[in-house]
Protein backbone atom coordinates (compact mmCIF):
# COMPACT_ATOMS: atom_id res chain seq x y z
CA UNK A 1 0.00 0.00 0.00
CA UNK A 2 1.74 3.19 -0.82
CA UNK A 3 2.24 5.37 2.16
CA UNK A 4 1.34 8.06 0.27
CA UNK A 5 -2.41 7.80 -1.08
CA UNK A 6 -5.15 9.96 0.63
CA UNK A 7 -6.55 8.90 3.57
CA UNK A 8 -9.98 7.92 2.93
CA UNK A 9 -13.22 9.85 4.87
CA UNK A 10 -15.98 7.54 6.01
CA UNK A 11 -19.39 8.56 3.66
CA UNK A 12 -21.19 5.60 5.13
CA UNK A 13 -24.74 6.64 7.21
CA UNK A 14 -27.26 4.83 8.92
CA UNK A 15 -31.02 5.88 9.03
CA UNK A 16 -33.43 4.33 10.92
CA UNK A 17 -32.02 0.73 10.29
CA UNK A 18 -31.34 1.50 6.61
CA UNK A 19 -27.17 1.32 5.98
CA UNK A 20 -26.07 3.86 3.25
CA UNK A 21 -22.75 4.02 1.74
CA UNK A 22 -23.05 7.31 1.70
CA UNK A 23 -25.63 10.19 2.27
CA UNK A 24 -26.89 10.90 -1.32
CA UNK A 25 -30.13 9.31 -2.43
CA UNK A 26 -32.24 10.75 -5.27
CA UNK A 27 -35.31 12.21 -4.44
CA UNK A 28 -38.72 10.41 -5.83
CA UNK A 29 -40.37 11.91 -8.91
CA UNK A 30 -37.26 13.29 -10.09
CA UNK A 31 -35.26 9.83 -11.15
CA UNK A 32 -38.36 7.95 -12.53
CA UNK A 33 -36.99 4.16 -12.06
CA UNK A 34 -33.38 4.93 -12.23
CA UNK A 35 -33.03 3.59 -16.05
CA UNK A 36 -32.96 6.90 -17.82
CA UNK A 37 -30.05 7.83 -15.63
CA UNK A 38 -28.54 4.34 -15.44
CA UNK A 39 -26.70 5.62 -19.31
CA UNK A 40 -25.10 8.69 -17.15
CA UNK A 41 -23.15 6.86 -14.76
CA UNK A 42 -23.28 3.57 -12.37
CA UNK A 43 -26.34 3.82 -10.39
CA UNK A 44 -24.15 1.91 -7.64
CA UNK A 45 -22.28 4.93 -6.90
CA UNK A 46 -25.53 6.73 -4.87
CA UNK A 47 -26.85 6.08 -1.41
CA UNK A 48 -30.04 5.11 -2.61
CA UNK A 49 -32.61 5.90 -4.85
CA UNK A 50 -36.15 6.98 -3.78
CA UNK A 51 -38.35 5.70 -7.04
CA UNK A 52 -41.64 7.76 -8.19
CA UNK A 53 -44.25 7.72 -5.98
CA UNK A 54 -46.57 4.50 -6.58
CA UNK A 55 -50.10 3.72 -5.74
CA UNK A 56 -51.69 0.82 -5.73
CA UNK A 57 -53.21 1.01 -9.10
CA UNK A 58 -51.81 3.17 -12.34
CA UNK A 59 -52.58 6.44 -12.09
CA UNK A 60 -52.72 8.96 -15.21
CA UNK A 61 -51.60 11.62 -13.52
CA UNK A 62 -52.91 15.51 -14.08
CA UNK A 63 -53.49 17.37 -17.54
CA UNK A 64 -50.99 19.72 -19.34
CA UNK A 65 -49.06 21.63 -18.93
CA UNK A 66 -47.64 20.24 -15.91
CA UNK A 67 -44.29 22.21 -15.38
CA UNK A 68 -43.82 25.83 -15.70
CA UNK A 69 -40.28 27.42 -14.80
CA UNK A 70 -40.19 30.14 -11.54
CA UNK A 71 -37.26 32.48 -10.51
CA UNK A 72 -34.67 30.35 -9.36
CA UNK A 73 -37.13 27.88 -9.31
CA UNK A 74 -39.59 25.23 -10.77
CA UNK A 75 -43.48 24.23 -10.76
CA UNK A 76 -44.56 21.06 -10.77
CA UNK A 77 -47.79 19.31 -11.29
CA UNK A 78 -47.34 15.90 -12.62
CA UNK A 79 -50.32 14.85 -9.98
CA UNK A 80 -48.09 11.63 -9.43
CA UNK A 81 -48.40 9.57 -12.58
CA UNK A 82 -47.26 6.13 -12.28
CA UNK A 83 -47.14 2.77 -13.56
CA UNK A 84 -49.22 1.52 -10.00
CA UNK A 85 -47.14 -1.20 -7.44
CA UNK A 86 -47.65 -4.68 -9.69
CA UNK A 87 -46.03 -3.16 -13.05
CA UNK A 88 -43.35 -1.67 -10.29
CA UNK A 89 -42.52 -4.83 -8.70
CA UNK A 90 -42.35 -6.87 -12.26
CA UNK A 91 -40.82 -4.53 -14.93
CA UNK A 92 -38.97 -1.99 -12.83
CA UNK A 93 -37.51 -3.85 -9.51
CA UNK A 94 -35.38 -6.44 -11.68
CA UNK A 95 -33.54 -3.50 -13.12
CA UNK A 96 -32.78 -1.93 -10.23
CA UNK A 97 -31.76 -4.66 -7.94
CA UNK A 98 -28.64 -4.84 -10.41
CA UNK A 99 -27.03 -2.29 -8.19
CA UNK A 100 -25.38 -2.12 -5.38
CA UNK A 101 -27.38 0.74 -4.12
CA UNK A 102 -30.32 1.25 -1.79
CA UNK A 103 -33.77 0.88 -3.34
CA UNK A 104 -36.21 3.41 -1.28
CA UNK A 105 -40.06 2.56 -2.51
CA UNK A 106 -42.01 6.14 -2.47
CA UNK A 107 -45.82 5.25 -1.81
CA UNK A 108 -49.13 6.89 -1.60
CA UNK A 109 -52.83 6.19 -1.42
CA UNK A 110 -55.88 7.74 -1.39
CA UNK A 111 -57.27 6.04 1.87
CA UNK A 112 -55.64 4.71 4.64
CA UNK A 113 -56.28 0.88 3.22
CA UNK A 114 -54.54 1.43 0.27
CA UNK A 115 -51.32 2.74 2.35
CA UNK A 116 -51.05 -0.37 4.22
CA UNK A 117 -52.11 -2.65 1.04
CA UNK A 118 -48.73 -1.22 -1.11
CA UNK A 119 -47.14 -1.98 2.00
CA UNK A 120 -48.37 -5.25 2.50
CA UNK A 121 -47.69 -6.31 -1.61
CA UNK A 122 -43.92 -4.71 -0.79
CA UNK A 123 -43.39 -6.37 2.54
CA UNK A 124 -40.19 -8.50 2.29
CA UNK A 125 -39.29 -8.45 -1.69
CA UNK A 126 -35.84 -8.53 -2.48
CA UNK A 127 -34.39 -5.85 -3.67
CA UNK A 128 -36.28 -3.14 -1.49
CA UNK A 129 -34.65 -1.75 1.32
CA UNK A 130 -36.97 1.14 2.68
CA UNK A 131 -40.69 2.55 2.50
CA UNK A 132 -40.78 6.37 1.80
CA UNK A 133 -44.22 7.00 2.89
CA UNK A 134 -45.84 10.26 1.09
CA UNK A 135 -47.91 12.21 2.77
CA UNK A 136 -47.21 15.60 1.33
CA UNK A 137 -48.27 15.77 -2.28
CA UNK A 138 -49.70 18.56 -2.94
CA UNK A 139 -51.14 17.98 -6.33
CA UNK A 140 -53.35 15.37 -5.43
CA UNK A 141 -56.81 16.12 -4.15
CA UNK A 142 -57.70 13.22 -2.07
CA UNK A 143 -55.14 11.68 -0.11
CA UNK A 144 -51.90 12.85 -0.70
CA UNK A 145 -51.33 16.20 1.43
CA UNK A 146 -54.27 15.45 3.37
CA UNK A 147 -52.48 12.99 5.42
CA UNK A 148 -49.32 15.17 5.79
CA UNK A 149 -51.13 18.17 7.44
CA UNK A 150 -52.59 17.05 10.44
CA UNK A 151 -50.83 15.07 13.21
CA UNK A 152 -53.74 13.01 14.22
CA UNK A 153 -54.02 11.59 10.87
CA UNK A 154 -50.26 11.35 9.74
CA UNK A 155 -50.44 9.38 13.02
CA UNK A 156 -52.92 7.35 11.47
CA UNK A 157 -51.24 6.38 8.19
CA UNK A 158 -47.99 5.96 9.40
CA UNK A 159 -49.11 3.41 12.16
CA UNK A 160 -50.93 1.03 9.53
CA UNK A 161 -48.22 1.22 7.28
CA UNK A 162 -45.76 0.55 10.40
CA UNK A 163 -48.37 -2.71 11.29
CA UNK A 164 -47.74 -3.87 7.74
CA UNK A 165 -44.07 -3.40 7.21
CA UNK A 166 -40.66 -4.68 8.52
CA UNK A 167 -38.92 -2.01 5.95
CA UNK A 168 -37.02 1.06 7.79
CA UNK A 169 -40.09 3.23 7.29
CA UNK A 170 -39.51 6.82 6.01
CA UNK A 171 -42.21 9.57 6.47
CA UNK A 172 -41.93 12.39 3.90
CA UNK A 173 -42.95 15.63 5.47
CA UNK A 174 -44.91 18.64 3.64
CA UNK A 175 -43.68 22.17 4.38
CA UNK A 176 -47.59 23.22 3.98
CA UNK A 177 -48.25 23.56 7.61
CA UNK A 178 -48.19 26.00 10.06
CA UNK A 179 -45.99 23.52 12.68
CA UNK A 180 -43.77 21.06 11.08
CA UNK A 181 -42.86 19.69 14.01
CA UNK A 182 -46.39 18.98 15.36
CA UNK A 183 -46.72 16.31 12.19
CA UNK A 184 -42.88 15.23 12.56
CA UNK A 185 -43.78 14.17 16.53
CA UNK A 186 -47.18 12.08 15.13
CA UNK A 187 -45.33 10.50 12.57
CA UNK A 188 -42.02 9.30 15.07
CA UNK A 189 -44.92 8.69 17.96
CA UNK A 190 -46.35 5.93 15.46
CA UNK A 191 -43.32 4.09 14.76
CA UNK A 192 -41.24 5.77 11.75
CA UNK A 193 -37.94 4.94 11.55
CA UNK A 194 -36.60 8.05 9.96
CA UNK A 195 -38.22 11.48 8.49
CA UNK A 196 -38.06 13.03 4.81
CA UNK A 197 -37.94 16.96 5.00
CA UNK A 198 -39.72 18.52 3.01
CA UNK A 199 -41.67 17.77 -0.31
CA UNK A 200 -42.50 20.77 -2.62
CA UNK A 201 -44.48 24.01 -1.40
CA UNK A 202 -47.81 25.05 -2.51
CA UNK A 203 -47.20 27.77 -5.01
CA UNK A 204 -48.31 29.21 -8.68
CA UNK A 205 -48.21 31.21 -11.30
CA UNK A 206 -49.87 32.99 -14.15
CA UNK A 207 -49.84 34.16 -18.01
CA UNK A 208 -50.56 37.95 -17.26
CA UNK A 209 -51.72 37.69 -21.61
CA UNK A 210 -54.27 34.96 -21.52
CA UNK A 211 -55.00 35.57 -17.55
CA UNK A 212 -54.32 31.18 -17.16
CA UNK A 213 -52.47 29.58 -14.51
CA UNK A 214 -49.28 28.03 -16.19
CA UNK A 215 -50.21 24.61 -14.92
CA UNK A 216 -53.17 22.59 -15.84
CA UNK A 217 -53.62 22.09 -11.93
CA UNK A 218 -53.65 25.28 -11.22
CA UNK A 219 -51.68 25.11 -8.63
CA UNK A 220 -48.43 22.76 -8.43
CA UNK A 221 -45.15 21.81 -5.92
CA UNK A 222 -42.18 24.53 -5.76
CA UNK A 223 -39.06 23.08 -5.47
CA UNK A 224 -35.04 24.11 -6.64
CA UNK A 225 -32.98 26.69 -5.11
CA UNK A 226 -35.93 29.09 -4.52
CA UNK A 227 -36.74 27.07 -1.71
CA UNK A 228 -33.45 25.95 0.14
CA UNK A 229 -33.63 27.99 3.17
CA UNK A 230 -37.32 27.32 3.87
CA UNK A 231 -36.02 23.75 3.61
CA UNK A 232 -33.18 24.43 5.55
CA UNK A 233 -35.14 26.58 8.67
CA UNK A 234 -37.61 23.08 8.85
CA UNK A 235 -34.73 20.67 9.01
CA UNK A 236 -33.39 22.33 12.01
CA UNK A 237 -36.53 22.77 13.87
CA UNK A 238 -37.19 18.83 12.84
CA UNK A 239 -34.17 18.22 14.41
CA UNK A 240 -34.77 19.84 17.86
CA UNK A 241 -38.22 18.20 18.04
CA UNK A 242 -37.67 14.75 17.55
CA UNK A 243 -34.90 12.02 17.79
CA UNK A 244 -35.25 10.47 14.48
CA UNK A 245 -33.32 10.45 11.87
CA UNK A 246 -33.69 13.39 8.78
CA UNK A 247 -33.12 12.69 5.70
CA UNK A 248 -32.99 17.01 3.93
CA UNK A 249 -34.08 17.75 1.07
CA UNK A 250 -35.15 20.63 -0.62
CA UNK A 251 -33.05 22.45 -3.36
CA UNK A 252 -29.61 20.85 -3.16
CA UNK A 253 -28.03 22.12 -6.37
CA UNK A 254 -24.30 21.63 -5.43
CA UNK A 255 -22.30 20.14 -2.65
CA UNK A 256 -22.29 22.68 -0.04
CA UNK A 257 -26.53 23.18 -0.38
CA UNK A 258 -26.07 19.12 1.26
CA UNK A 259 -23.35 19.95 3.46
CA UNK A 260 -25.72 22.82 4.81
CA UNK A 261 -28.33 20.30 5.71
CA UNK A 262 -26.26 17.83 7.25
CA UNK A 263 -24.71 20.82 9.49
CA UNK A 264 -28.35 21.86 10.41
CA UNK A 265 -28.80 17.72 11.27
CA UNK A 266 -29.99 15.91 8.17
CA UNK A 267 -28.07 12.37 8.12
CA UNK A 268 -28.02 11.98 4.40
CA UNK A 269 -29.66 14.09 1.59
CA UNK A 270 -31.68 13.79 -1.21
CA UNK A 271 -31.27 15.61 -5.29
CA UNK A 272 -34.20 16.09 -6.65
CA UNK A 273 -34.71 19.23 -9.22
CA UNK A 274 -30.81 18.92 -9.92
CA UNK A 275 -31.27 16.11 -11.82
CA UNK A 276 -33.29 17.78 -14.66
CA UNK A 277 -30.33 20.05 -14.95
CA UNK A 278 -27.33 17.46 -15.07
CA UNK A 279 -28.09 13.75 -14.96
CA UNK A 280 -24.86 13.54 -13.01
CA UNK A 281 -25.56 16.38 -10.13
CA UNK A 282 -25.92 13.42 -7.70
CA UNK A 283 -22.61 12.28 -8.17
CA UNK A 284 -21.10 15.36 -8.42
CA UNK A 285 -22.84 16.40 -5.39
CA UNK A 286 -21.51 13.24 -3.62
CA UNK A 287 -17.62 14.30 -4.63
CA UNK A 288 -17.96 17.49 -3.79
CA UNK A 289 -19.07 16.21 -0.16
CA UNK A 290 -16.02 13.80 0.04
CA UNK A 291 -13.59 17.06 -1.14
CA UNK A 292 -14.64 19.14 1.25
CA UNK A 293 -14.29 16.23 4.31
CA UNK A 294 -10.94 15.47 2.92
CA UNK A 295 -9.78 19.35 2.87
CA UNK A 296 -11.48 19.91 6.00
CA UNK A 297 -9.63 16.99 7.93
CA UNK A 298 -13.32 15.07 8.84
CA UNK A 299 -12.67 11.05 9.33
CA UNK A 300 -16.22 10.82 9.27
CA UNK A 301 -19.18 12.48 8.13
CA UNK A 302 -21.24 11.39 10.34
CA UNK A 303 -19.16 13.97 12.77
CA UNK A 304 -20.34 16.83 10.92
CA UNK A 305 -24.18 16.27 11.52
CA UNK A 306 -26.11 18.47 13.14
CA UNK A 307 -22.58 20.31 14.35
CA UNK A 308 -24.30 23.92 13.66
CA UNK A 309 -22.78 26.57 15.71
CA UNK A 310 -25.43 28.83 17.59
CA UNK A 311 -23.54 29.98 20.48
CA UNK B 1 -21.44 17.83 -21.16
CA UNK B 2 -19.87 20.94 -22.38
CA UNK B 3 -20.04 22.12 -25.64
CA UNK B 4 -18.02 25.29 -27.01
CA UNK B 5 -19.63 27.61 -29.29
CA UNK B 6 -18.17 27.68 -32.85
CA UNK B 7 -20.63 30.17 -34.15
CA UNK B 8 -23.87 32.38 -34.02
CA UNK B 9 -24.96 33.92 -35.98
CA UNK B 10 -28.25 36.09 -36.21
CA UNK B 11 -30.19 34.59 -39.70
CA UNK B 12 -33.25 37.20 -39.80
CA UNK B 13 -35.05 39.19 -37.07
CA UNK B 14 -35.55 37.47 -34.19
CA UNK B 15 -33.74 33.92 -35.59
CA UNK B 16 -30.16 33.01 -35.07
CA UNK B 17 -27.93 29.95 -35.40
CA UNK B 18 -25.57 28.49 -33.36
CA UNK B 19 -22.99 25.79 -34.10
CA UNK B 20 -21.86 23.81 -31.25
CA UNK B 21 -18.79 21.11 -31.24
CA UNK B 22 -20.20 18.08 -30.31
CA UNK B 23 -18.45 15.06 -31.36
CA UNK B 24 -20.41 12.12 -29.85
CA UNK B 25 -24.13 13.61 -30.54
CA UNK B 26 -22.74 14.48 -34.30
CA UNK B 27 -22.07 10.93 -34.23
CA UNK B 28 -25.45 9.86 -32.56
CA UNK B 29 -27.97 12.45 -33.59
CA UNK B 30 -30.55 11.49 -36.30
CA UNK B 31 -33.53 13.29 -37.62
CA UNK B 32 -36.19 14.87 -35.50
CA UNK B 33 -34.06 14.38 -32.30
CA UNK B 34 -33.49 17.12 -29.65
CA UNK B 35 -30.43 18.15 -26.99
CA UNK B 36 -30.78 19.93 -23.82
CA UNK B 37 -29.07 23.04 -23.41
CA UNK B 38 -28.35 25.31 -20.18
CA UNK B 39 -26.43 28.71 -21.15
CA UNK B 40 -24.66 28.55 -17.68
CA UNK B 41 -23.67 27.12 -14.49
CA UNK B 42 -26.38 29.84 -12.98
CA UNK B 43 -30.22 28.66 -11.29
CA UNK B 44 -31.67 31.58 -12.40
CA UNK B 45 -32.93 30.10 -15.30
CA UNK B 46 -33.37 27.18 -13.52
CA UNK B 47 -34.17 24.33 -16.54
CA UNK B 48 -32.33 23.22 -19.40
CA UNK B 49 -34.23 24.13 -22.52
CA UNK B 50 -34.88 21.75 -25.77
CA UNK B 51 -33.21 22.60 -28.91
CA UNK B 52 -34.07 20.29 -32.06
CA UNK B 53 -30.88 19.43 -33.83
CA UNK B 54 -30.86 21.51 -37.17
CA UNK B 55 -27.81 20.44 -39.22
CA UNK B 56 -24.83 18.19 -38.13
CA UNK B 57 -22.95 19.14 -41.73
CA UNK B 58 -21.47 22.42 -40.83
CA UNK B 59 -18.23 24.05 -41.98
CA UNK B 60 -16.81 22.94 -38.93
CA UNK B 61 -16.07 19.07 -37.84
CA UNK B 62 -17.41 17.69 -35.22
CA UNK B 63 -20.11 20.28 -34.66
CA UNK B 64 -24.04 20.64 -35.28
CA UNK B 65 -26.34 23.65 -35.64
CA UNK B 66 -29.44 24.74 -33.65
CA UNK B 67 -31.62 27.11 -35.15
CA UNK B 68 -33.36 29.09 -32.07
CA UNK B 69 -36.34 32.38 -32.23
CA UNK B 70 -35.34 34.60 -29.45
CA UNK B 71 -38.61 34.36 -27.43
CA UNK B 72 -37.80 34.33 -23.77
CA UNK B 73 -35.16 34.47 -21.62
CA UNK B 74 -32.79 31.53 -22.11
CA UNK B 75 -32.93 32.24 -26.13
CA UNK B 76 -32.05 36.19 -25.45
CA UNK B 77 -28.95 34.76 -23.72
CA UNK B 78 -27.84 32.33 -25.84
CA UNK B 79 -27.64 35.23 -28.38
CA UNK B 80 -25.44 37.04 -26.71
CA UNK B 81 -22.69 34.48 -26.91
CA UNK B 82 -19.74 34.75 -28.51
CA UNK B 83 -17.84 31.97 -30.10
CA UNK B 84 -15.28 30.06 -27.83
CA UNK B 85 -17.82 30.24 -25.06
CA UNK B 86 -19.66 27.46 -23.58
CA UNK B 87 -22.70 25.99 -22.72
CA UNK B 88 -23.97 22.51 -21.32
CA UNK B 89 -25.98 20.14 -23.45
CA UNK B 90 -26.89 16.67 -23.28
CA UNK B 91 -28.14 14.57 -26.09
CA UNK B 92 -29.13 13.66 -28.85
CA UNK B 93 -32.58 12.81 -27.00
CA UNK B 94 -36.12 11.70 -28.37
CA UNK B 95 -36.78 9.38 -30.66
CA UNK B 96 -36.30 10.99 -34.23
CA UNK B 97 -38.25 10.69 -37.27
CA UNK B 98 -38.51 7.13 -38.88
CA UNK B 99 -37.76 7.16 -42.30
CA UNK B 100 -37.82 3.30 -43.22
CA UNK B 101 -41.79 2.81 -44.23
CA UNK B 102 -41.49 6.18 -46.26
CA UNK B 103 -43.51 6.10 -49.49
CA UNK B 104 -41.94 7.54 -52.70
CA UNK B 105 -42.89 10.65 -51.95
CA UNK B 106 -43.00 12.64 -48.68
CA UNK B 107 -44.46 16.32 -47.92
CA UNK B 108 -43.05 18.11 -44.85
CA UNK B 109 -44.86 20.53 -43.27
CA UNK B 110 -43.22 23.07 -41.10
CA UNK B 111 -44.36 26.28 -39.66
CA UNK B 112 -42.07 29.05 -37.78
CA UNK B 113 -39.39 27.38 -35.90
CA UNK B 114 -41.03 24.29 -36.75
CA UNK B 115 -38.12 24.36 -39.89
CA UNK B 116 -35.31 23.65 -37.28
CA UNK B 117 -35.83 19.74 -37.16
CA UNK B 118 -36.93 18.84 -40.47
CA UNK B 119 -34.26 19.93 -42.50
CA UNK B 120 -32.10 16.81 -41.33
CA UNK B 121 -35.04 14.54 -42.42
CA UNK B 122 -35.17 16.01 -45.64
CA UNK B 123 -31.26 15.04 -46.11
CA UNK B 124 -32.38 11.55 -45.18
CA UNK B 125 -34.84 11.38 -47.02
CA UNK B 126 -33.16 12.28 -50.25
CA UNK B 127 -30.71 9.61 -49.32
CA UNK B 128 -33.22 7.19 -49.31
CA UNK B 129 -34.22 8.56 -52.89
CA UNK B 130 -37.76 9.81 -51.78
CA UNK B 131 -39.09 12.89 -53.71
CA UNK B 132 -39.37 15.44 -51.40
CA UNK B 133 -41.51 18.60 -50.93
CA UNK B 134 -41.99 21.00 -48.25
CA UNK B 135 -44.27 23.51 -47.12
CA UNK B 136 -43.25 26.20 -45.02
CA UNK B 137 -45.06 28.85 -43.46
CA UNK B 138 -44.89 31.79 -40.99
CA UNK B 139 -45.96 34.90 -39.10
CA UNK B 140 -44.74 36.86 -41.91
CA UNK B 141 -42.22 36.64 -44.56
CA UNK B 142 -39.66 37.26 -41.56
CA UNK B 143 -40.40 34.03 -40.52
CA UNK B 144 -39.90 31.95 -43.52
CA UNK B 145 -36.78 30.57 -42.97
CA UNK B 146 -34.20 28.34 -44.21
CA UNK B 147 -35.37 28.54 -47.97
CA UNK B 148 -31.94 27.88 -49.88
CA UNK B 149 -30.71 25.36 -47.99
CA UNK B 150 -33.69 22.96 -48.71
CA UNK B 151 -33.15 23.81 -52.33
CA UNK B 152 -30.50 23.14 -52.27
CA UNK B 153 -31.08 19.77 -51.03
CA UNK B 154 -33.46 19.53 -54.26
CA UNK B 155 -36.26 19.84 -52.10
CA UNK B 156 -39.35 21.47 -53.97
CA UNK B 157 -40.49 24.73 -51.50
CA UNK B 158 -44.08 26.23 -51.62
CA UNK B 159 -44.54 29.50 -48.79
CA UNK B 160 -47.42 30.65 -46.79
CA UNK B 161 -47.50 33.50 -44.49
CA UNK B 162 -50.24 34.36 -41.80
CA UNK B 163 -50.24 38.08 -43.19
CA UNK B 164 -49.96 37.16 -46.89
CA UNK B 165 -46.83 38.86 -46.59
CA UNK B 166 -44.95 36.12 -48.70
CA UNK B 167 -46.46 33.11 -50.67
CA UNK B 168 -50.29 31.72 -49.50
CA UNK B 169 -52.17 33.19 -46.83
CA UNK B 170 -52.76 31.18 -43.88
CA UNK B 171 -51.11 28.02 -42.44
CA UNK B 172 -48.46 26.15 -44.01
CA UNK B 173 -51.39 23.32 -43.69
CA UNK B 174 -53.50 25.43 -46.20
CA UNK B 175 -50.97 24.59 -48.66
CA UNK B 176 -51.05 20.87 -48.08
CA UNK B 177 -55.06 20.84 -48.36
CA UNK B 178 -54.59 22.77 -51.67
CA UNK B 179 -52.04 20.13 -52.94
CA UNK B 180 -54.21 16.95 -51.95
CA UNK B 181 -57.25 18.48 -53.84
CA UNK B 182 -55.24 18.70 -57.04
CA UNK B 183 -53.96 14.91 -56.23
CA UNK B 184 -55.68 11.70 -57.37
CA UNK B 185 -56.43 8.86 -55.55
CA UNK B 186 -53.29 6.80 -56.79
CA UNK B 187 -50.98 9.59 -56.45
CA UNK B 188 -52.09 9.78 -52.99
CA UNK B 189 -51.03 6.46 -52.06
CA UNK B 190 -47.28 7.14 -52.85
CA UNK B 191 -47.51 10.12 -49.88
CA UNK B 192 -46.00 10.57 -46.33
CA UNK B 193 -46.56 13.41 -44.37
CA UNK B 194 -44.26 14.74 -42.03
CA UNK B 195 -44.94 18.19 -40.24
CA UNK B 196 -43.04 20.03 -37.30
CA UNK B 197 -44.81 23.74 -36.29
CA UNK B 198 -47.59 25.17 -33.65
CA UNK B 199 -50.16 23.33 -32.47
CA UNK B 200 -53.34 24.09 -34.41
CA UNK B 201 -50.94 23.76 -37.83
CA UNK B 202 -50.66 20.24 -36.17
CA UNK B 203 -54.13 19.59 -35.72
CA UNK B 204 -55.32 20.93 -39.28
CA UNK B 205 -52.63 18.48 -40.48
CA UNK B 206 -53.47 15.40 -38.59
CA UNK B 207 -57.27 16.05 -40.12
CA UNK B 208 -56.04 15.73 -43.69
CA UNK B 209 -54.07 12.97 -43.10
CA UNK B 210 -56.89 10.82 -41.61
CA UNK B 211 -59.41 11.83 -44.36
CA UNK B 212 -56.85 10.83 -46.89
CA UNK B 213 -55.54 7.95 -45.11
CA UNK B 214 -51.96 9.27 -45.19
CA UNK B 215 -49.27 7.70 -43.28
CA UNK B 216 -48.32 11.46 -40.83
CA UNK B 217 -45.31 11.49 -38.31
CA UNK B 218 -45.43 14.60 -36.27
CA UNK B 219 -42.96 16.34 -33.79
CA UNK B 220 -44.61 17.59 -31.12
CA UNK B 221 -43.71 20.31 -28.66
CA UNK B 222 -44.09 20.75 -24.76
CA UNK B 223 -42.97 22.32 -21.35
CA UNK B 224 -39.80 19.97 -20.41
CA UNK B 225 -38.10 20.09 -17.23
CA UNK B 226 -35.44 17.15 -17.88
CA UNK B 227 -35.59 15.76 -21.39
CA UNK B 228 -34.59 12.76 -20.61
CA UNK B 229 -37.67 11.05 -19.23
CA UNK B 230 -37.67 11.70 -15.65
CA UNK B 231 -40.12 14.58 -14.74
CA UNK B 232 -43.48 13.26 -16.68
CA UNK B 233 -43.55 16.74 -17.28
CA UNK B 234 -43.73 17.51 -20.89
CA UNK B 235 -46.72 14.74 -21.65
CA UNK B 236 -49.37 14.75 -24.43
CA UNK B 237 -52.93 13.49 -24.44
CA UNK B 238 -52.64 10.28 -26.70
CA UNK B 239 -55.73 7.54 -27.52
CA UNK B 240 -55.51 4.02 -25.59
CA UNK B 241 -56.62 0.68 -26.49
CA UNK B 242 -60.28 1.67 -25.17
CA UNK B 243 -62.16 4.59 -27.40
CA UNK B 244 -63.59 6.28 -24.51
CA UNK B 245 -60.28 6.15 -22.44
CA UNK B 246 -56.84 7.81 -23.06
CA UNK B 247 -53.43 7.82 -22.33
CA UNK B 248 -50.40 10.50 -21.01
CA UNK B 249 -46.97 9.82 -23.34
CA UNK B 250 -43.73 11.75 -22.35
CA UNK B 251 -43.21 13.88 -25.58
CA UNK B 252 -39.59 13.72 -24.71
CA UNK B 253 -39.00 9.68 -24.84
CA UNK B 254 -42.07 8.15 -26.30
CA UNK B 255 -41.74 11.40 -28.90
CA UNK B 256 -40.79 13.84 -29.85
CA UNK B 257 -42.51 12.33 -33.13
CA UNK B 258 -45.46 10.70 -33.06
CA UNK B 259 -48.22 9.30 -35.54
CA UNK B 260 -50.43 11.60 -35.68
CA UNK B 261 -53.33 9.26 -35.47
CA UNK B 262 -52.17 8.42 -31.79
CA UNK B 263 -52.89 12.17 -30.70
CA UNK B 264 -55.81 13.09 -28.75
CA UNK B 265 -56.18 16.72 -30.46
CA UNK B 266 -59.18 18.13 -27.93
Amino acid sequence: MASNKRKKTSLAVSIGGLKLKNPILTASGTFGYGEDFAEYFDLGRLGGIVVKGLSLKPTLGNPPPRIAETPAGMLNAIGLQNIGIERFIEEKLPFLRKFDTKILVNIYGHSINEYSAIAERLEGLAGVHGIEVNISCPNVKKGGMAFGTDPKETHKVVQAVRKKTSFPLIVKLSPNVTDITAIARAAEDAGADALSVINTLLGMAVDIDTRRPLLGNITGGLSGPAIKPVALRMVWQVHQSVKLPLIGIGGIMEARDALEFIICGASAVQIGTANFLDPLSAVNILQGIEDYLLENRIEDIKALKGSLQTG
Amino acid sequence: MKARILDNQKVSSRYFKMTLLCPEIVKKGKAGQFLMLRVNEKYDPLLPRAFAIHRTKTKHPHSLEILYQTAGRVTRLMSYMKSGEELSIIGPLGNGFSIAQSKKRAIIIAGGIGVAPVYLLAEALKKANVQTDLFVGGKSKKDILCVNEFQSLGVKVKISTDDGSRGKKGMASELLKDFIKKENTDSLKQISLYACGPHAMLQSIAGLAETHSLPCQISMEAKMACGMGACQGCIVKTKASDKNDFSYQRVCKEGSVFNADEILWK
